[in-house]
């Protein structure tokens, strides 16, 4: 399960008429492979053994910024937690969710965002949550789709179901990222 | 959650006792290091309300603070009264247990609100260790 | 602001090969394999063939983001194989079922030159029969509930070279969108030309609800390599409301507009090629 931004939208072929048709021979190449901007990229992973004992692997191409890498290796970390993990009972992490956080941050945040502090919940979720600035922000997956965001400072409390749209997301985080 | 009842005999200057688990530990300088993330403070994953201990129930079956936390050292004990979970439209009732009188719980929608309340008006009974 | 209240295009001919409609919910994860396969026998009467695919990715629309992140991450849980995107085929090869776990679709596709479109609604009543017996399915087998977060109309054409147009240079004798109005009298005429553009779909209070995805691409038929322009239309958005409904809703939306710029973007010559019939001829 790749984490893509922007995909094209019919990049996959799910379409039984496909196989009638052949892209023209010759068309014009979308990357110029003698440009620099495509250099090789480092690639990082890092590997997870789940409580059910599958793997899980998280890799990291390109320049990500200093919040990701820290981010994205504390949600593995959780993952491996066993049932029970806060002795009343709670649920391991769900893969899906933690998959629906990196999604969301690589969406949202900017360069210089400070790294959430990642917490997960007893039902399976996971929590990111910012403390700093004057400002209390904290957005919980409910499916792998949908989030719960809740957004406090001096002058502003309120809480939204999070599906598509993100404008207001996005402002908190710009919030944040200035008083951070 | 319809089968509980506010149980009045639960002063609202009554402590009832948390365990935190480490993961729940969040860093905040802001609020003398260590705050609890107010993911601690949730029903049951099959929705049966939280559960919590009386203190005073603890202190009468001459245990302690470190007694609520036998089998899970790396965790930490917070408290909150059960005045404040009153004051977030939650109910507290006994509840206890073969083998734990002091079991009780905190009934009532938890929102996102609420737990957070629970979170910021909660201290160290017995705070995280080495941090 | 999008006039819906012209009336509604109409063509006795149309280019379209295929319309796909589809309903993305919550991963399934008890909806594995076997599932699939006990779910195949409620309609095999009808689609007594079977592939299997790769799973597709999870498709969103969302808004309020701007610019694309620097790097990529991948997320892969290894030593579990993924569960396929079956098929379910009927026997003449014109109608499909796609299932995996967080997808299901339905697509109607046309295959000799006798098919004819057999219209939206059609298509609509299939699907949405089709979809009720996934649901009862997964009741009756425990396999969890429908909870939809994304829907998608596509509609496929195929644009032959013939009436109109010869060349794939000539993408403005197709599309009204595409009109070769050089500043100067440089370039020739391109040696092909292809589209892509998308608009917000609102709800009724204004909000973003979906997309709608134009990609035009020029391509040459198999067998004989005619030239021609692949035009897809994708409406894909969240439910317009709760459970089915909210996916019907969408789905009755996403074609109506798919429809009504299918209309906006084709030339008037296109129009009288394909038969166009409404009020507006």
């Amino acid at each position: 399960m790749s984490v893509v931004s922007c995909p094209h939208p019919l990049l996959a072929r799910e379409r039984i008429t496909d196989a009638d048709w052949e892209a023209v021979a010759g068309s014009t190449a979308p990357r110029a492979k003698a440009a620099l901007t495509e250099e090789h990229q480092p690639i990082r992973e890092w590997e997870y053994l789940l409580h059910d004992g599958s793997k899980l692997v998280i890799g990291v191409e390109g320049d990500p910024p200093d919040w990701a890498v820290p981010t994205f290796r504390r949600l593995g970390e959780l993952l491996e937690l066993a049932p029970n993990w806060d002795s009343y009972g709670a649920c391991p992490i769900n893969p899906d969710h933690a998959r629906a956080a990196i999604e969301l941050l690589m969406l949202v945040m900017q360069d210089d965002t400070p790294a959430p502090t990642v917490v997960p919940t007893n039902r399976g979720g996971v929590q990111l949550e910012w403390h700093t600035g004057g400002i209390d922000l904290e957005i919980e997956t409910l499916s792998s789709h949908r989030f719960l965001v809740s957004f406090e400072d001096s002058a502003t409390e309120r809480e939204w179901e999070l599906t598509s749209d993100f404008t207001p997301l996005v402002e908190c985080i710009g919030k944040l990222s200035r008083r951070a | 959650m319809d089968d509980y009842t506010d149980d009045p005999t639960i002063l609202n200057d009554a402590d009832l006792w948390r365990r935190i688990p480490p993961y729940h530990f969040v860093s905040d300088p802001t609020a003398g290091g260590i705050r609890i993330s107010s993911a601690a403070f949730e029903d049951h994953p099959n929705g049966t309300p939280m559960s919590v201990l009386l203190a005073d129930v603890v202190a009468e079956t001459e245990r302690g603070p470190q007694d609520a936390l036998a089998g899970h050292e790396s965790f930490g004990l917070a408290a909150f009264t059960a005045g404040l979970a009153r004051s977030c439209e939650q109910g507290v009732a006994r509840e206890p247990l073969a083998d734990e009188p002091a079991h009780a719980v905190v009934f009532g929608r938890k929102t996102k609100s609420v737990s957070r309340k629970l979170a910021k008006g909660s201290r160290w009974v017995v705070p995280p260790a080495n941090r | 602001m999008s006039d819906m209240q012209s009336p509604f295009p109409d063509f006795t001919d149309p280019p379209v090969v295929e319309v796909v409609l589809g309903v993305q919910y919550e991963p399934l994860p008890a909806l594995r394999t076997p599932q699939i396969g006990l779910l195949w026998s409620e309609f095999r009467e009808h689609f007594p063939k079977l592939e299997e695919h790769a799973p597709l990715d999870p498709m969103m629309e969302r808004f309020g983001i701007a610019g694309t992140p620097r790097a990529n991450v991948r997320f892969e849980m290894m030593q579990k194989p993924p569960v396929p995107r079956c098929w379910f085929l009927n026997e003449a090869g014109t109608e499909l079922i796609q299932v995996q776990q967080d997808r299901f679709v339905h697509n109607w596709r046309k295959v000799g030159e006798g098919d004819e479109y057999p219209r939206y609604d059609h298509v609509r009543g299939t699907f949405e029969q089709e979809l009720a017996i996934f649901e009862r399915f997964l009741q009756k087998e425990g396999v969890g509930t429908l909870v939809p977060n994304q829907c998608e109309v596509t509609y496929v054409n195929h644009i032959d070279a013939g009436d109109g147009w010869s060349r794939h240079g000539e993408l403005g004798n197709v599309l009204t969108l595409f009109a070769p109005k050089y500043s100067n009298a440089f370039l020739p005429e391109p040696e092909e030309a292809r589209l892509t553009c998308r608009y917000v779909i609102p709800d009724e209070k204004g909000n973003p609800l979906g997309r709608l995805h134009i990609l035009v691409d020029p391509a040459c038929r198999r067998g004989d390599d005619r030239p021609m322009f692949l035009m897809n239309l994708v409406a894909r958005g969240r439910p317009d409301g709760d459970g089915v409904d909210g996916v019907l809703r969408f789905l009755d939306l996403g074609r109506e507009w798919v429809v009504r710029a299918f209309a906006a973007v084709t030339t008037p010559q296109m129009h009288k090629t394909w038969g166009r019939c409404d009020e507006r001829c």
